[in-house]
């Protein structure tokens, strides 16, 4: 399928890379079909595009690659959403990936984390929800002190599953 | 907005399957019940309103996105000492 994009012009992606959110994400919450571009396989970073707005995409990181000492404390039933049921029938966790929104100041190049709200990845369904974490007391916008770290992790905890690589 | 006073132990239906109980009301501060289907997601207000405010500046459009990249990859000035390590 055909996704317009205002940073990486107009891309064909498979129709099983698609990740369905099926709250949207807050601010944009009618977008439920985003993608995951990874422009520079090298990089830490992906930037997640939302198919039906070319304007839309956030730069997302893995966590574990910045910040060694988060511990976001996921409630189960935040997970509901996106096909995550546990119970004592059921009790294997399915695969999951987190990732944070980054956002980033060009005029002083500084790089801020929302380490409050993680996006969490179900690869198997590819389905997608940005929750906010009930305990902690993490900042919506934390500063990385170090951006040039991101350049240094390796991507391949389940997300390659769902990037799209575009090789600009 | 619907404005509705409860006393502790009332409840208020949104829909048909989302419930929110006065638990306690203690002081200043109320204590909410909150009842919902699994696949409703549930915020305190001001933390969504700070996520979504978070997100809208995350997502605005640059002019390069090269740019954003160069940032990354700049080796970190030497010139000043490093004290924004208060997480």
């Amino acid at each position: 399928m055909i996704v317009n994009t205002t940073r990486f012009g107009k891309l064909t992606i498979d129709e099983d890379k698609v990740i369905n959110f099926p709250f949207g994400i807050p601010g944009f919450p009618e977008l439920h079909k985003w993608c995951i571009l990874t422009p520079d396989g090298q990089l830490g970073i992906s930037w997640l595009q939302a198919v039906k707005d070319a304007d839309v995409a956030l730069l997302v990181a893995d966590p574990d690659s910045l910040f060694p000492e988060y511990n976001a404390e996921i409630d189960e039933r935040d997970l509901g959403p996106i096909g995550v049921t546990i119970s004592p029938d059921n009790p294997e966790v399915p695969d999951l990936v987190m990732r944070v929104v980054l956002t980033v100041d060009r005029d002083n190049g500084v790089v801020t984390a929302n380490l409050r709200a993680p996006i969490v990845f179900n690869i198997g369904t590819r389905q997608a929800i940005q929750i906010a974490l009930r305990r902690g007391d993490y900042s919506v916008r934390e500063t990385l002190t170090r951006p040039t770290e991101v350049a240094k992790a390796t991507v391949n905890d389940g997300m390659e599953q769902l990037s799209v690589a575009t090789g600009t | 907005m619907l404005l509705l006073s409860r006393k502790p132990g009332q409840g208020i239906r949104i829909g048909s399957d989302i419930i929110i109980t006065v638990k306690e009301v203690r002081g200043r501060q109320v204590r909410l019940g909150i009842e919902a289907p699994g696949e409703v997601p549930v915020y305190r207000e001001e933390i969504y309103r700070a996520i979504q405010k978070a997100n809208r500046a995350a997502a605005a459009p640059d002019e390069s996105t090269q740019s954003i990249y160069d940032i990354f990859n700049k080796p970190k000035p030497e010139s000043k000492p490093d004290n924004t390590e208060d997480q």
